[in-house]
């Protein structure tokens, strides 16, 4: 008996070490795009290699639930942003609050019978509001609740123009946003989504819509997951933009082609990851249809948004963030190991399901493996706190290289307080926020099921 | 056992490779803060330079200066020091001068001469320098009008070049107002089947120094040879700028076997231009069921074309299986004041959200309202 457990830890080891050298791999294959790709278009900015379009014609779709704090502010920054031709359209999903309400006053909307062209179906409206404020058509359409996935499609039927934009309420675009984010669209002609870069706006100070300071906040929580948005918006997204594989398109800033989507059915509904499941249908829809198609990441195009400052908030939207990944993955296992989806399947599907997906279980299932080994005197405990050091040291450095990235990349300065700051958040955020993730991620999976169709919410600061 | 296996080895690799990127980026960072230093500093020792040479009575070009020229800004980031100097004595008053200055610049063909430099240069520092002759055009221009020389050499950067150093060309070639240069480069990108998109080619094309209407008349002799994307832009550009290609756009737009995005931008310039021989093919393609972009576009073209048989094939459209098209059909009908209490009454029985797009309309045109058996007024 003992020798079958010890042949069983001993293939769990090795799996193990594997596991984590592919992880590994991938993490610095992940900072080396980000710092080649980086540095390139910085380069190309300074010797004007940019596509410059201000009337490929966007609309910006705010879906909205119980937004009353955030709703007017959000508009009214929108109504800044440097670009000629979009409109503003705000869904609310039948918000319990005054959402409607206070945008309806405080741009004086007048009520219209806005007939809307049904090409996805969703809950039926209740009322549209418009108004113009200068060039910008601002268009507010009342609907009954149907969850996020619901209201961005009624905003899809509703809006006039061939490309559109989703965001989040609670989110502000730099005002060059819009221009930044149409840029791979002018670059080639089978771009189908492009997804922009999240900054959290606790760190960043504004003025006249651009970001010209950022600090890593007081609140240790908001900073963590400032560093673990810079690795996954300035690495991880870069990376798998090289080859045509990202399969998230965040939902706080994303721009599609109408047409594609509405084809491909639009958003999910009863689903908890609207925004990756969009894109791996997407991909699904194109590779089915052989039609040439690219999914771009400008990481140029900022979309500040606020980050959950308690743990309760950020354990709630963890573990939404999971179920919406389980969900997208399960509905679209076609991708697994599938040649006809080349690298999406082989490299980032995979990517997801070992080191997204299924994390919170091997990691786990690896803790148990080591006290099974220290039970059954297999444990080389030296060996392990080296390697567990070793590890530890690398994943620091390796956050503090996507930090500094961020810091070159958006002309910050910063003092040799912020840079020490930083060492110290980076260190935390390794041995501390990821074990938090990985708590709420296995949440994720005994709670699934339930809540399937709510919006996230977060105390508002 | 894993000692020996020296995994840790392994992660000690990734972990040097992961300084190595570290270091890289504290450099670029370095790097960076000094070569802004080093740009205000070369900006301002430019500007000095050209300044000397505007205030200078007998107004030649310093031999030392042009060495100067000919010598640092083959290095483009003192050329970006010059545009910066140059940008900066622009707003000081010198504008006068710094025409006088350009005129010499051609005299002694330092354009030439750097234009021909950068055409082994990377495709990047090559869409620079044509960046900067679009802001500074007047470099590529002699007294004889084009500067031959710095026109040919901009348009063989187009050989081997990415899409940001084919749109300055054309940008710069605009700019300078070269007809021929333009057309010369729209037929490479049609030859390589280079992209550019069609609003972008027409922005660019609306930028043209020169007489429009001619470009718009080269540009246009080659429809039967380009590819439909450039040709998409061009009649965009000609939509935009002219009004007297009525004729010569007909034939396309009766061509079943053209393509079909040329022939609904064609459609769209009929609305501006006005030209009777087209109605009866718009009300065909009013009428089409085949591809429905042509009765989506007809639907929204015909308003201009006001009359009987108009409003009768735009009440039918309102039947239309596709909501554009009604759409469409019923903005028209809006837009040329035709219609009534039949109509409203029609569309109740037909049942369809028509009535709805009425309404949305007439209310947008003037806060009217439909009374149920009973049109608006």
């Amino acid at each position: 008996m003992i020798g079958i457990l010890s042949q069983v830890v001993y293939v769990a080891s090795i799996f193990f070490i594997l596991y984590l050298l592919v992880y590994a791999t991938y993490s610095f294959m992940a900072v080396a795009a980000g710092a080649y790709t980086l540095r390139t278009r910085d380069r190309m900015q300074t010797l004007r290699n940019e596509l410059m379009h201000v009337f490929i014609p966007v609309s910006i779709i705010v879906p909205a639930y119980n937004e009353a704090p955030v709703i007017i502010k959000s508009v009214k920054s929108l109504l800044e942003l440097d670009y000629r031709l979009f409109e503003i359209v705000v869904v609310d999903d039948g918000s319990k609050d005054e959402t409607s309400q206070l945008l309806i006053d405080e741009f004086q909307m007048k009520n219209y019978n806005r007939p809307i062209n049904n090409l996805i179906p969703c809950k039926p409206m209740e009322f549209v509001y418009e108004q113009r404020v200068g060039n910008v058509n601002i268009i507010l359409i009342r609907k009954q609740n149907g969850g996020k996935g619901d209201a961005l499609n009624m905003g899809i039927n509703a809006c006039s123009y061939p490309y559109f934009i989703c965001m989040d309420a609670d989110s502000y675009l730099q005002k060059d946003s819009l221009e930044k984010i149409v840029q791979p669209m002018l670059e080639d002609d089978s771009t189908v989504s492009v997804g922009g870069m999240i900054l959290i706006s606790q760190c960043v100070e504004m003025e006249n819509g651009m970001a010209i300071k950022y600090r890593l906040p007081k609140s240790l929580l908001v900073s963590m997951q400032a560093i673990e948005y810079d690795r996954t918006f300035l690495g991880s997204r870069n990376l798998f933009d090289t080859f045509n594989g990202n399969l998230i398109v965040s939902g706080a800033f994303g721009l599609y082609k109408k047409s594609i989507i509405v084809a491909a059915g639009g958003y999910a509904v009863d689903h908890m990851g609207e925004d990756m499941e969009l894109a791996l249908k997407t991909h699904v829809y194109c590779r089915n249809n052989n039609i040439p198609y690219r999914m771009s990441y400008a990481s140029s195009a900022v979309c500040l948004t606020q980050a959950p400052s308690q743990i309760k908030d950020l354990v709630g939207q963890r573990r939404r963030w999971h179920m919406g990944l389980f969900q997208s993955m399960t509905m679209h296992w076609q991708m697994f190991l599938s040649i006809r989806f080349g690298m999406v399947s082989f490299f980032s599907f995979i990517y997801y399901l070992l080191f997204e997906l299924l994390s919170p279980i091997i990691e786990v299932f690896g803790v148990l493996s080591i006290f099974a080994a220290a039970h059954l005197s297999l444990l080389n405990i030296r060996f392990m706190i080296i390697f567990f050091l070793v590890y530890s040291v690398f994943g620091v450095i390796l956050s503090l290289s996507i930090y500094s990235q961020h810091i070159y990349q958006q002309s910050f300065k910063l003092s040799v307080k912020d840079v020490l700051k930083g060492f110290l958040i980076c260190l935390l955020e390794f041995v501390f926020f990821r074990y938090l993730l990985l708590f709420c991620r296995m949440q994720a999976f005994f709670r699934y099921g339930k809540h399937k169709r709510t919006w996230g919410t977060i105390k508002r600061t | 056992m894993f000692n020996d296996l020296r995994i840790h080895l392994a992660i000690i690799m990734y972990l040097l490779g992961c300084v190595s990127i570290m270091v890289y980026n504290a450099m670029v960072i370095i790097r960076k803060n000094n070569s802004s230093k080093a740009m205000v500093r070369n900006t301002d020792r430019w500007a000095k330079e050209i300044k000397i040479q505007l205030e200078q009575d007998e107004y030649e070009l310093n031999p030392k200066h042009e060495k100067n020229l000919r010598r640092y800004l083959r290095n483009v980031e003192q050329l970006i020091a010059y545009s910066n100097a140059l940008g900066r004595i622009k707003n000081e008053d010198y504008a006068a001068a710094l025409d006088r200055y350009m005129v010499k610049l051609v005299e002694n063909d330092v354009f030439v001469y750097l234009t021909a430099d950068y055409r082994d240069r990377r495709t990047q520092e090559r869409a620079y320098l044509a960046f900067f002759i679009s802001q500074y055009p007047q470099v590529a221009k002699n007294s004889d009008g084009i500067s031959s020389g710095t026109v040919d050499n901009m348009v063989s950067y187009i050989e081997d070049s990415d899409i940001y150093c084919r749109v300055n060309v054309l940008k710069a070639l605009s700019h300078v107002g070269d007809m021929y240069g333009v057309a010369n480069v729209l037929q490479f990108f049609s030859e390589r089947r280079y992209f550019i998109h069609h609003k972008l080619l027409a922005d660019e094309l609306l930028c043209f120094v020169g007489n429009k209407e001619d470009l718009a008349k080269r540009l246009w002799s080659n429809h039967r040879i380009w590819n439909p994307n450039i040709m998409l832009g061009v009649v965009n550009f000609i939509t935009m700028c002219s009004g007297a290609f009525d004729e010569e756009f007909l034939p396309v737009l009766k061509n079943p076997s053209a393509n079909v995005e040329i022939r609904l931008a064609i459609m769209r310039y009929y609305r501006k231009n006005i030209y009777s021989q087209v109605h009866p093919i718009l009300l065909e393609y009013l009428s089409q069921t085949e591809n429905y972009d042509f009765a989506i576009v007809a639907a929204f073209v015909l308003d201009a074309y006001p009359s009987p048989v108009t409003t009768a094939a735009l009440k039918a459209a309102l039947e239309s299986d596709k909501w554009h098209v009604r759409y469409n059909a019923i903005t028209s009908l809006v837009n040329l004041g035709e219609y009534s209490e039949d109509m409203v009454n029609e569309l109740i029985e037909h049942d369809n959200d028509a009535l709805q797009i009425l309404q949305y309309k007439l209310e947008h045109a003037g806060g009217k309202e439909i009374r149920v058996g009973g049109a608006a007024k």
